[in-house]
């Protein structure tokens, strides 16, 4: 990710501090950064949010647009990840520098969607084999402060909570191809469930002890971390996806416990969004609001 | 698929994916071993080290070219060596064209992360190691052999290791546990979860595990588990990890009894092609 150059003192600095669970900003190990958040800030999207986890800084907007469904899955809708890191980032991504980066985050996003009860697909068909929505997830990275896996995820969730689909009203059939009509009324929409959309945390190995939310610092420090999605249903949480990241290896306890780490830190995370997400909704209303972003 | 009302337009019915996990034989009880293997070390002669690796049907080459010094102006190097990966599927492998495309893309990044804690990356410092994966036929497991044959490939090819890397697969699907899944349990996992709304529980897992040490050095999942089921593949698959490194250590420890043979021979008789005629 975005390096940052620290020296041995720094890092064993960090290190201590981790031990004694009290990290350099004065967190314990399962703390979060402040988040801001805020949805509907593209106009031109169907749906869109901004999260900024401390220095981390991501846009999300989201597309809809119709598509054939697949021959394999005639019932099913379409959605697609695109992550951008932006050369304002850091100066590593100018170029293809982050290209890496970006078809890493966008995979996993992909592989934590991809379960039926993580996403249900089958809410974006329209008509089976004939039209479904296809929701193209286009993520901006805009800063990077660290712990990209879980920005991305919780942006990309409150962005998906935030797109409203256009009803379709009427559809003429035409030599056997339905041609459809869509509602032009901007309020006349559907939304999409969120309940179970999975969120990624990703816990972070460093010295003997896990951490949740690392910094750049910090993930300067481990080598090796796991990314776990987090899918609530029913009360449960349920695990979309896993997946290790960084050049070092783990031993099979300390990955159940990073894998504890990040389940209960993930559901406590995605209730908070939840909570976060229906009390905006709630104040803001129906109501054209004011951004307060940096897109004003 | 019952549709309710009209029907439009046609696609193909496919078989009930219920149906087909019926007809599927699943397993009685339980075994925590690999497939029937088989390993030919050195089966490329023009690169550094390879490795070819039958895995049941599942076949798989692996090459690793020599280490590459990074050019100066290129801002990649630093300490540690670079490790690339790129995973190919022969064009006979049968899938269609827009699976094979995220397929290879992303076993390639899995593989590179799961070979990255394995190699000695200091002892070469300002070089890239290449590393190219073929995948002849896919029978389940693909990624899993794919590892498994870099890591023997890795040790032929002289490259400094920290240990000898095995990897393996499992899944659940319908609350059934399946060790090493054919091509026709990883479709399913595909498409049976969507039929109904059932929260049943269903995923793939693969890790790749350096069983000496006791280090898993990647670990991939997908699908739908709780933390618990996780748990209980995890150890599954490590249990099978155990269990292969035997095979491994088998072939390569013939391998350079072979080498040590044929050597002795050109000692003795000056002409080591008599010796590897008769071996």
């Amino acid at each position: 990710m975005a390096n940052v150059a620290l020296s041995e003192a720094e890092k064993t600095f960090i290190l201590h501090g981790v031990e004694e669970d009290f990290r350099c900003d004065g967190r314990s190990r399962r703390d979060y950064r402040p988040m801001e958040l805020e949805c509907e800030i593209v106009n031109n999207a169907s749906g869109s949010a901004r999260l900024r986890l401390a220095n981390t800084d991501i846009l999300v907007g989201v597309k809809c647009e119709i598509d054939t469904p697949t021959s394999l899955h005639p019932d099913q809708g379409k959605i697609e990840f695109f992550v951008d890191c932006s050369a304002n980032a850091t100066p590593e991504f100018e170029g293809r520098g982050g290209e890496e980066l970006a078809l890493e985050l966008a995979d996993t996003l992909t592989n934590a969607y991809e379960s039926p009860s993580a996403f249900d697909l089958k809410s974006l068909c329209i008509l089976p084999g004939q039209h479904c929505w296809k929701l193209y997830v286009d993520i901006l990275i805009l800063e990077c402060g660290g712990n990209l896996f879980d920005a991305v995820s919780l942006a990309s969730k409150a962005a998906i909570f935030n797109t409203r689909i256009p009803k379709v009203t009427a559809a003429v059939m035409d030599a056997g191809e339905a041609e459809l009509l869509i509602s032009d009324d901007p309020y006349n929409c559907t939304r999409i469930e969120i309940d179970n959309i999975p969120i990624l945390v990703t816990v972070c190995k460093i010295g003997d002890c896990c951490v949740v939310d690392p910094s750049a610092e910090e993930e300067q420090c481990s080598t090796a971390s796991l990314v776990v999605g987090v899918s609530k249903r029913n009360n449960k949480c349920y695990v979309s996806h896993t997946h290790t990241v960084g050049g070092g290896s783990l031993h099979k306890d300390t990955m159940y416990k990073c894998l504890n780490l990040g389940v209960t830190a993930g559901a406590t995370l995605n209730d908070a969004l939840e909570k976060a997400l229906r009390l905006e909704e709630s104040r803001v209303g129906n109501k054209r609001k004011e951004t307060v972003g940096f897109l004003k | 698929m019952a549709q309710s009302g009209v029907v439009f337009g046609s696609y193909a019915p496919r078989v009930n994916p219920k149906e087909l996990f019926d007809r599927l034989t699943t397993p009685k009880t339980l075994e925590l071993e690999p497939r029937p293997t088989f390993i030919k070390v050195g089966a490329v002669s023009n690169v550094k080290g390879s490795a070819y690796m039958e895995y049941g049907n599942t076949k798989v080459m692996a090459q690793v070219e020599p280490p590459k010094e990074i050019s100066k102006n290129s801002n990649r190097s630093g300490t540690l060596g670079l490790i690339l990966c790129s995973v190919k599927y022969a064009p006979f492998a049968a899938l269609d064209s827009e699976v094979v495309a995220r397929k290879e893309s992303f076993m390639s990044v899995a593989l590179k992360k799961a070979l990255e804690p394995v190699i000695c990356r200091h002892e070469f410092a300002n070089f890239q190691l290449e590393i190219k994966v073929l995948i002849i036929d896919d029978d389940g497991c693909a990624l899993s052999t794919a590892i498994n044959c870099c890591g023997a490939a890795l040790i032929e090819g002289g490259i400094p290791t920290y240990d000898l890397l095995t990897s393996s697969t499992v899944c659940v699907l319908n609350g059934q546990e399946f060790v090493n899944p054919t091509a026709d349990v990883e479709d399913l996992l595909r498409s049976l979860p969507g039929c109904d709304n059932s929260s049943e529980e269903h995923g793939v897992l693969v890790t790749a595990s350096l069983s000496g040490v006791g280090q898993i050095s990647e670990c991939f999942q997908k699908g739908y588990l709780l933390p618990e089921t996780l748990e209980r593949l995890c150890d599954h698959s490590l249990a099978i990890n155990l269990r292969m490194v035997d095979t491994i250590k088998h072939v390569l420890v013939n391998k350079v009894k072979q080498h040590i043979a044929s050597q002795e021979g050109e000692e003795s008789n000056g002409s080591d092609e008599d010796m590897e005629n008769n071996s």
